[in-house]
């Protein structure tokens, strides 16, 4: 039986979504994905709202920094994972001034996505620790 | 008060003012010159007019005293009379523009004698309704005519003595005009020279570094950025210079900008399909698409081996362009050489032991420490390691450290297979192997240690023997001249 962990994922290639899908579905978590950044926003609004976002950096349309700004304006708290490809200083300052709460660099295994989600779900859901980064 | 412009005005109120100078001396020997001749006309000429009058009215007066001999008294005295009124005249200004030596005397000469002349020109004319025509023209020849004569003679002196000094005057006039010419030839000349040494020197201050400008901006726009123009001056050339300084200092950061862009979308392209290959051959290796046969297993192994090679090289190039492009941040800190070292063999240490390769470290624990980014300095020494370890079969490989002045050598030695000559000068090239080398890399490993090393400020070298072994060795700059290790851990 899947968790009730929920994770919104946001990446336009659609191999690497399926395939974060399957590898987060193996770890029992409930993943729901979105192609675009518009359509990430309307994910993340319907439903439940999801205990994590992975967001990726570079998409046509609203890019992952664009994102994340406007899924912060609607939830100051969700944890949001950024995966990246480069991750420039510049980049990596600007996402965490947006509010994200972590980087995945490409590529990754299964193995290191499992670890890092898990590790930014554990430092968020400790009651009042603020969002842990890793990656 | 440097500006280019004051300077210019500067060099033009420089040039008026020689102008100026030229012209004030010019005018200053015209008046000279002027006032030579003045003084002979005052001094000299009016007394040589004065002294001909007196000579003139001496005559006319003796003419009529050679009338009352004629016996025209009539015409004889107002003759006298008119004269004597006219010579008193002449003497009078002769005697009041006195200016030559020996001129006194003459004057007080013609006086004395010219009131005896006087005297006896009276007594002449008045005796002469009583003396007989012989008695008066004995005394005519005897008194008269003979004062007359010296008189004249006077005069004559007078003249003379003003002729003498009014061509005196005019020698020193013309000496004086010839100096005039000479000295004004003179510092026109000197002006003129002044004018153009300064002018030559205030041009080549504008062209000079206008010239070194337009040569930097040449490179410039070959593409050389790191080209600066000297700033020497604080005057407009300056500022252009300062500004083309700010203007190339903006250029080079547009251009690393646009590299780090494109070294961003090149590995946002090349890692995107490598993450989702990766992805979906782990997770058929870990069984999460259903379990495998042996020989499905067997593929998707390989795959993922090579996958994983993929990776590696997608990572080396990507690193090996962001060294090239300049913008790998480095974080340098002081570092202990042996730190360094240690830390490099625990990840490849392994590796030499399983193949039986036994491994020496001399690296004495206080050497002085190097600046360094640790974490690309472990790479460097990891893949030399590494290397030694893959063209090694036997024998030992010698980890070393040396000081020298103002930085520290490290070698990394092996007792491998060697590097043939000719590839000795290529090896640190991207993507250069030796030909039958067992490698497992692209040939980026070298470059991309030649990179750090340099961006450091190192030098990486290789001495290498055929069948014997190879040395590598690179130095890092000293942290400080003694400076002290830094803390543990």
């Amino acid at each position: 039986m899947m968790s009730t962990t929920k994770i919104l994922i946001v990446d336009d290639e659609p191999h690497v979504r399926r395939n974060m899908q399957l590898a987060l579905e193996t770890a029992e978590y409930t993943v729901v994905t979105a192609g675009d950044g518009e359509e990430g926003e309307s994910r993340f609004r319907e439903g439940p709202r999801p205990d994590l976002v992975i967001v990726d950096e570079r998409m046509p349309g609203i890019d992952g920094l664009a994102l994340i700004r406007r899924i912060r304006s609607l939830d100051p708290r969700v944890p949001i994972l950024l995966a990246t490809a480069y991750g420039a200083t510049g980049l990596i300052s600007d996402a965490l001034r947006e509010g994200a709460s972590g980087f995945l660099a490409k590529p990754f295994t299964p193995e290191t996505l499992r670890d890092i989600v898990r590790q930014v779900l554990a430092a968020h859901s400790g009651a009042g620790t603020p969002p842990g980064g890793s990656g | 008060l440097s500006s280019l412009r004051f300077r210019l005005a500067l060099t033009y109120l420089y040039l008026v003012g020689v102008l100026g100078l030229v012209g004030a001396w010019g005018i200053y020997h015209f008046i000279v010159l002027g006032r030579a001749i003045d003084r002979i006309l005052i001094n000299n000429y009016r007394s040589v007019i004065a002294a001909e009058n007196m000579k003139e009215a001496l005559e006319r007066q003796d003419s009529a005293a050679l009338f009352h001999l004629a016996g025209h008294d009539a015409q004889a005295r107002p003759q006298d009379a008119e004269n004597r009124q006219r010579f008193l005249r002449e003497y009078a200004f002769a005697a009041g523009n006195i200016t030559e030596r020996g001129e006194p005397a003459i004057i007080a000469a013609i006086d004395r004698e010219f009131q005896a002349y006087s005297r006896e020109m009276r007594a002449f004319l008045q005796a002469g309704s009583g003396g007989s025509p012989a008695e008066q023209r004995r005394f005519y020849f005897s008194r008269l005519a003979p004062r007359f004569l010296a008189l004249k003679d006077r005069c004559d002196a007078l003249l003379h003595l003003n002729q003498q000094a009014m061509l005196r005057a005019n020698d020193r006039a013309i000496r004086l005009a010839d100096r005039a010419t000479w000295s004004t030839v003179a510092v026109a000349i000197l002006a003129t020279v002044l004018g153009l040494a300064h002018a030559l020197r205030f041009s080549t201050a504008i062209a000079a570094p206008l010239k070194a400008m337009a040569e930097t901006a040449q490179r410039i726009g070959q593409g050389d950025l790191e080209q600066q123009i000297e700033v020497r001056s604080r005057d407009e050339i300056g500022v252009l210079a300062a500004e083309f300084n700010r203007m190339a200092d903006r250029l080079r950061k547009l251009r690393e900008r646009e590299r780090e862009e494109f070294i961003a979308i090149a590995s946002h392209e090349l890692r995107t399909p490598v993450t989702s290959l990766q992805m979906a051959i782990h997770l058929l290796d870990e069984g999460a698409a259903g379990p495998l046969s042996s020989k499905q297993q067997e593929l998707v192994r390989g795959a993922r081996e090579d996958c994983d090679r993929l990776q590696r090289l997608t990572q080396d190039l990507l690193d090996l362009s962001r060294l090239e492009a300049g913008t790998t941040q480095f974080r340098r800190r002081p570092e202990a050489p042996a730190d360094l070292v240690e830390e490099a063999l625990q990840a490849v240490g392994a590796t030499a032991r399983a193949k039986g390769l036994s491994i020496v470290t001399d690296v004495p624990r206080d050497l002085p420490a190097v600046l360094a980014d640790a974490e690309q300095i472990v790479r460097v020494l990891t893949n030399l390691v590494n290397n030694a370890v893959r063209h090694t079969d036997v024998g030992t490989i010698t980890l070393s450290g040396k000081a020298e002045v103002n930085r520290v050598v490290f070698a990394v030695a092996d007792t491998g297979t060697g590097i043939p000559r000719e590839y000795l000068g290529r090896i640190f090239e991207r993507f250069v192997q030796v030909p039958g080398a067992r490698s497992h890399g692209a040939g980026l490993g070298l470059a991309i240690a030649r990179q750090i090393v340099e961006a450091h400020g190192g030098t990486i070298g290789v001495e290498s023997e055929k069948w014997k072994g190879s040395t590598f060795r690179f130095t890092l700059p000293l942290a400080e001249a003694d400076g002290p290790l830094p803390e543990e851990g």
